[in-house]
């Protein structure tokens, strides 16, 4: 199955919506503090979150998140704010959750039939999960950015046009040339594609193919922006004009990104989740993790240490 | 930390960091001792020996130097491999200043000639002896990553502020009541200046190496 190539355009039964809302969990509790080492470091054994998970004024929400594929639970409990007009990034080794928990975010699980979510997430307080939410509205209001620049075989007007239509966001002609040409300025794409916008979105560079996909999910209005690894199939250049993007948006939305490149969660985050085999191990400002982390797992990974 | 890296190559440029940190420490002790006997048994080519030799620490500041400069731009170190590297510079300069003091001490000595100090010199002899043995500790402590041994260390300093004090009180007297002694008591004002000032910055070591294992160098934290 190929990936969708936006998810904010596409709908899915949300079939197993009641399954998962029978095997909500209590809310855990006040967590006990957790005993740290001599050293002020939390021991490997404990894989309860360290850090700063919630903070005030968050835009979305994850509460006690548990995510099984069939019978095997890929996240473990998780609960984690995302916050207004910062970038978090989600790292982890393979296999850690951090992609699932990102696609949790805006429902991009509901495309995997195996696939079956428990707990709450949130976005400005409404449970995504619930009867009344509209997933293509959902998708449109918390877009995501793949791995690999996926543009629509059509043009570069097309690409950006197709959102805003479907949707219903414009009335007429000049709306849409005004929508497409905002989403593509912010997505900094503008000087390199304007004379241009009849011709194929897939004859544009890697790079700006990406941006093109950036411009698509802006064009519907989002309030969050998902990132899977969206600079792995980039070279250095393309990747930093994708980060100095990364941070320009920072002012308008919300972004979660998941990167294998601790360099690049460094550059572009504000904060720094860690995930370890399910388990959200350490959360808190980026700068802190980097150079002093609470738990000895996330010092594991991010010195390059066996794990 | 126990677990090595994946790339083995980066545990070796680490642990190469180390040695040379602790093979500088060890020449500072050196200098400092030989700087000490010079003054006990006033031998004067021991001590121009203990200056001429302070370009050798140099030599090894710079070589540390290198090492952290080619750690940071080809490891690209986090966490506690960032703050081992951070510190490892830092302690190379207060290992540094250390020696310049020594050396300080050695050039004094040929100011003393034949002065006799009683009782004065020893207090000296004390600092310095104290000094040694708390360079000692340090060094051990951040062989092993030894927090309590370092925090240990970082008090013992305010005895050689202590001893220093004393000096400062009886050189007075000993200015006041003989003149003639003056420029003999300046010069050991001098030295026990430079004992004072190596204590501080082995006092700074014991910050460093309480920075490299918790991330904060406020050791007044763990009181």
């Amino acid at each position: 199955m190929g990936r969708p190539p936006i998810s904010g355009l596409l709908v899915y039964q949300s079939r197993y919506y009641d399954a998962k809302r029978e095997n909500m969990t209590e809310p855990e509790s006040l967590k006990p503090k957790l005993k740290p080492n001599a050293d002020g470091r939390v021991s490997r054994d404990n894989r309860q979150t360290v850090g700063d998970q919630f903070i005030e004024n968050p835009r979305m929400t994850c509460r006690d998140v548990n995510v099984y594929y069939a019978d095997k639970q890929a996240i473990n409990n998780v609960s984690l704010d995302i916050g207004s007009n910062e970038v978090i990034a989600m790292i982890g080794p393979s296999g850690c959750g951090k992609s699932t928990i990102l696609r949790c975010l805006n429902r991009m699980n509901d495309t995997i039939e195996t696939c079956r979510v428990t707990g709450e997430i949130t976005i400005d307080g409404q449970n995504i999960y619930s009867k009344e939410i509209d997933v293509v509205a959902l998708r449109a209001q918390v877009g995501i950015v793949f791995q690999k620049p996926n543009p629509f075989p059509k043009s570069i007007y097309e690409n950006i046009a197709y959102g805003p239509r479907i949707h219903g966001l414009v009335e007429n002609k000049t709306e849409m040339d005004e929508i497409v040409e905002t989403s593509i300025k912010r997505a900094g794409l503008w000087e390199e594609v304007k004379d241009r916008l009849d011709q194929p979105g897939t004859g544009l560079s890697g790079g700006q193919q990406q941006r093109l996909c950036i411009a698509r999910t802006i064009a519907v209005g989002p309030e969050v922006i998902l990132m899977d690894e969206p600079c792995s199939a980039l070279d250095p250049i393309a990747t930093a004009i994708i980060e100095d993007l990364i941070d320009e948006l920072r002012q308008h939305f919300s972004i979660a990104i998941v990167t294998h490149s601790m360099a690049q969660a460094s550059r572009v985050s504000q904060r720094t989740a860690y995930f370890h085999l399910g388990d959200l191990i350490e959360v808190g400002p980026t700068s802190r993790i980097f150079t002093s982390p609470r738990h000895e797992l996330t010092e594991d990974y991010i010195t390059g240490r066996f794990g | 930390m126990a677990k090595t890296h994946i790339v083995k190559s980066y545990d070796q440029d680490l642990k190469s960091l180390k040695i040379k940190i602790l093979e500088m420490g060890t020449a500072c002790g050196h200098q400092l001792s030989e700087a000490v006997k010079s003054l006990k048994s006033r031998d004067h080519e021991l001590a121009k020996k203990v200056i001429a030799d302070d370009t050798k620490i140099n030599a090894l500041q710079y070589e540390v130097e290198q090492l952290t400069i080619n750690l940071l731009a080809m490891r690209q170190p986090l966490a506690i491999d960032l703050r081992s590297v951070v510190a490892s510079l830092k302690m190379a300069s207060d290992l540094e200043r250390i020696a310049d003091y020594a050396a300080n001490i050695a050039r004094h000595v040929t100011e003393l000639n034949g002065i006799v100090f009683d009782d004065t010199i020893n207090i000296i002899f004390d600092m310095a002896d104290h000094a040694l043995s708390m360079l000692k500790d340090a060094l051990e402590s951040y062989q092993e990553l030894n927090i309590e041994k370092a925090t240990h260390l970082w008090r013992l300093d305010s005895e050689i502020d202590c001893g220093y004090e004393k000096l400062i009180d009886c050189l007075r007297t000993m200015m006041t009541e003989q003149p003639a002694k003056i420029r003999g008591a300046t010069a050991l004002l001098f030295i026990g200046r430079s004992c004072e000032r190596i204590g501080d910055h082995i006092k700074n070591l014991a910050e460093h190496i309480h920075y490299i294992v918790t991330g904060t160098a406020d050791i007044r934290d763990r009181i």
